[in-house]
């Protein structure tokens, strides 16, 4: 048997619960996303993530409750209206997450998060050489607080 | 940060036919919280998630006697 990718190592460590609870996980996988693309759904009871944008594309399937996934996305859409106001609801939508300082890149976040539906996919969209976003760079996964902005069900 | 009244608003934005945005405050027993916390809930996050198996059992126990105040939010 041969060993796990590099990507599917990454990411079952990315989903080893931390000291830093949901927040810690999301600031993970926007990290990871600087490299290249993800998708998340919730799918026959378990959390699948796969690799987008690259060959081959991969997937696995990791141990998380379906309330962190959810909470996950909630996440993400607190900091996407942080980033652009009402840009979008709890429920869904789309937006932008600028990740990282030197370079930071601005990520594409896709999302539904409902009670019959739970995905995400977390798109590179470039890398940020824009001189005001570096004077002002955002870390809407990276931020000093690291309370949740949102509850995370409905 | 987004606060509890602006995060109201968004979900009776989402089901407009529910009487609007309101915030139900709960006072729930530190012993209950306790079983909530975990390593993805940790309570420093400021977020308490009640589980099956983390909480959720106690809470809905508890839930008939626990003080609880409904906060009216503004339509903005």
């Amino acid at each position: 048997m041969s060993d796990p990718s590099p990507f599917l190592q990454l990411i079952r460590q990315v989903f080893r619960p931390t000291q830093h609870g949901v927040v810690g996980l999301v600031d993970d996988l926007l990290e990871l996303c600087q490299e290249q693309g993800l998708q998340l759904d919730w799918h026959a009871d378990q959390c699948r993530v796969r690799s987008i944008g690259v060959e081959p594309e991969e997937s696995i399937e990791v141990p998380v409750p379906k309330s962190v996934f959810r909470a996950v996305l909630a996440r993400l859409a607190a900091l996407c209206n942080e980033r652009n106001p009402r840009s979008v609801s709890p429920y869904g939508g789309e937006g932008e997450l600028t990740v990282g300082v030197d370079p930071a890149t601005v990520c594409r976040v896709a999302f539904t998060n409902t009670p019959g539906t739970q995905r995400v996919q977390l798109t590179r969209i470039q890398q940020d050489d824009r001189a005001g976003e570096r004077r002002h760079p955002q870390h809407p996964g990276l931020d000093s607080d690291p309370r949740l902005r949102a509850p995370a069900t409905r | 940060m987004v606060q509890p009244e602006e995060y109201a608003r968004g979900i009776a934005a989402e089901f407009p036919d529910e009487g609007g945005p309101v915030i139900l405050v709960v006072d729930v027993p530190e012993d209950i919280i306790a079983r909530a916390i975990n390593d993805w809930f940790p309570l420093s996050q400021g977020l308490i998630q009640f589980d099956p198996g983390a909480g959720l059992e106690e809470l809905l126990a508890a839930w008939p006697t626990l003080q609880k105040r409904i906060v009216e939010v503004s339509d903005e």
